[in-house]
């Protein structure tokens, strides 16, 4: 056990290889090219605009790539099946679109439809148990009886990310899952995407929050927006390394400053602004 | 929610056994079920046996399979639009079917033909308003319905003058009086294609009800989940489209069933996809049922167009969903 868990570490789970992403064939952004480690966490930075949501909508493969390839464990993503990937590959859109009364376990209990077959309704052990770890990882007991259409925006969004543990990916996709969140769920997101972290999972990610990119994330992309023609990837690595302040200022074209904790000077808090 | 299923079972069995022992001659329940079931009854007067046989089972039974098929045509084209305001009518998938059985009729195609005439014209106008209709996350009410009302004219028109241009041959006269939305004069022979195509709709119906729960996530969370999500629109609209041309194809254009009866599906059941399916065919088919038996004996006479009652009913009810904004945004 220990052992496959050090032959599995280091190994690279998805590449990037001169991707450019976009809608039909005009692409949003292009040349990227990035390496990701299996249990590691990839946040993808840049500012409005710079194609942060479609670079990861690619590697989701709801929108097909422009150029270059997107490389899951060895495969090519188009060469897999649609089920076969959505049992590697779960992605958490920004808001999920449910007009109806489906209540919020019952929508969790989605995310078991790639284990399933395609007109099943039964739900098996292995089904149960991925649906109450996914309901105790969020933290979402006490609402699952309670219609997603009366819930609040952030519960919608743990809901969603809840609907994408149950199924078991390996790796996570998640496009700004801090937009709707309080500070406290902030927090307990950070944690989860720690413990899942701890546990194997690949996680790759939005986010314009630079601090909590600085707690959690392992590497980041920045991706820049050109005044002409698509956006391009500005830098990448890990966040203590780049995410300075030239580099900063050149991928948000403002002023910040950088204040680290004299508390706990090893964590880079970055607070930008006046 | 099992003991609602029953009682709507209940209901359409007792409209059933109304409308087969109301007519001209009245038949007792108890005669009629002994009839029915066994072919024989000791009190009947000779030639009752054979209009219950022959006219009113074959017509309610048609009325049924009619109501059952335009109401799961209706649930489904409101899951694939995400609109509780679609229906087989309001969206021109009727009418464009109703073009296509004039044209069989007018070429005189055998009737065993039609359903597949109904499919090829409910297609291309459920294709053509869908077109029209597209916007991101689904498809713009007010685009559906005006485009829907938009073909439903043109087709309307295009089967006028397929009347009176036919020179007053005799099929133009089937066409009028298949038209009117009726069920009268047919029998048997005409209920073996429709319950064939009813009965494999909703089952297929119910085979992809899950998926139809996933796809009310939206297209792209959808895919996520590992659905083919075109080809899972393609066939859904495949059995709408055949449920709805078979339904034409043996009543004429009949308005609102399929508007009605998922929407009272709804209201009555907490949400689930395969219990929804079938309170919408069986409150299709008493709907259906109910208004052909009105349709045959409240007019002076003669018998009303079938849709009349429908009618009468569907419109409130579709001024009432607008008004409680059910429709937009859902």
């Amino acid at each position: 056990m220990q052992d496959s868990n050090i032959s599995i570490a280091n190994t690279d789970v998805l590449e990037l290889e001169n991707l450019s992403a976009g809608f039909n064939t005009k692409p949003v952004v292009q040349g990227v090219s990035l390496k990701v480690q299996r249990g590691t966490v990839t946040a993808i930075a840049g500012g409005n605009g710079a194609g942060k949501s479609t670079l990861l909508k690619t590697i989701a493969r709801l929108i097909p790539a422009i150029d270059g390839r997107v490389i899951i464990e060895g495969k090519e993503l188009s060469s897999l099946e649609l089920a076969s990937l959505a049992k590697k590959l779960a992605y958490v859109p920004q808001d999920i679109a449910n007009s109806r009364e489906l209540t919020v376990e019952d929508m969790i209990a989605l995310g078991r439809n790639p284990h399933q077959k395609w007109w099943q309704w039964r739900t098996d052990h292995n089904d149960k148990s991925a649906l109450e770890n996914a309901i105790k990882a969020t933290e979402l007991g006490d609402l699952r009886g309670k219609s997603v259409s009366e819930i609040s925006g952030g519960e919608r969004q743990r809901t969603a990310i809840a609907m994408s543990l149950a199924q078991e990916p390996e790796i996570l996709l998640l496009d700004e899952p801090t937009a709707h969140l309080d500070f406290k769920h902030q927090k307990s997101l950070m944690q989860l995407m720690l413990h899942l972290k701890s546990q194997g999972m690949t996680i790759i990610t939005c986010l314009h929050d630079l601090n909590f990119i600085s707690q959690v994330c392992d590497q980041v992309v920045c991706l820049k927006k050109s005044p002409k023609g698509p956006s391009t990837q500005l830098f990448t690595g890990a966040p203590q390394d780049v995410l300075t302040r030239e580099n900063l200022q050149s991928a948000f074209d403002t002023e910040l400053r950088i204040i680290r904790d004299s508390a706990n000077p090893d964590s880079s808090t970055v607070f930008f602004g006046l | 929610m099992a003991l609602k299923l029953v009682v709507l079972t209940g209901v359409l069995f007792a409209g059933f056994l109304t409308s087969v022992c109301i007519g001209d001659v009245f038949v007792a329940p108890k005669e009629a079920l002994e009839l029915i079931m066994g072919g024989t009854s000791s009190a009947s007067a000779p030639g009752v046996a054979d209009i219950l046989t022959q006219i009113r089972l074959p017509r309610t039974l048609i009325a049924t399979a009619v109501g059952a098929a335009l109401a799961v045509s209706g649930y489904i084209l409101q899951a694939l639009s995400r609109n509780a305001l679609a229906d087989p009518y309001l969206t021109g998938v009727s009418s464009g079917a109703g073009l296509a059985v004039a044209l069989a009729i007018i070429l005189g195609l055998n009737f065993s033909l039609m359903p597949a005439c109904a499919f090829i014209g409910g297609l291309a106008a459920a294709l053509l308003v869908a077109q029209m209709a597209k916007r991101a996350g689904g498809l713009s009410v007010t685009r559906l319905i005006l485009g829907g009302v938009a073909i439903s004219a043109v087709c309307g028109s295009l089967i006028t003058l397929i009347i009176t241009q036919s020179g007053g041959a005799p099929q133009a006269q089937g066409i009028i009086f298949w038209l009117a939305g009726g069920i009268a004069g047919r029998g048997w022979s005409d209920l073996g294609t429709l319950s064939l195509y009813t009965i494999g709709g909703i089952i297929a119906t119910l085979l992809l009800s899950k998926q139809i729960r996933v796809l009310s996530l939206g297209d792209e969370t959808a895919q996520a989940l590992g659905v083919d999500v075109s080809k899972l629109q393609w066939l859904l609209l495949a059995c709408a489209v055949l449920m709805c041309g078979a339904a034409v194809s043996a009543s004429g254009l009949v308005a609102f069933v399929g508007l009605i009866a998922p929407n009272l599906a709804r209201m009555l059941f907490v949400r689930d996809e395969r219990i929804e399916v079938i309170a919408s065919a069986l409150i299709g088919a008493v709907l259906v049922t109910l208004s052909d038996l009105a349709a045959r004996t409240l007019g002076q006479g003669q018998e009303l167009p079938l849709g009349t009652l429908l009618s009468l009913v569907g419109g409130p009810f579709f001024l009432y969903l607008i008004s409680t904004s059910k429709g937009e945004d859902v």
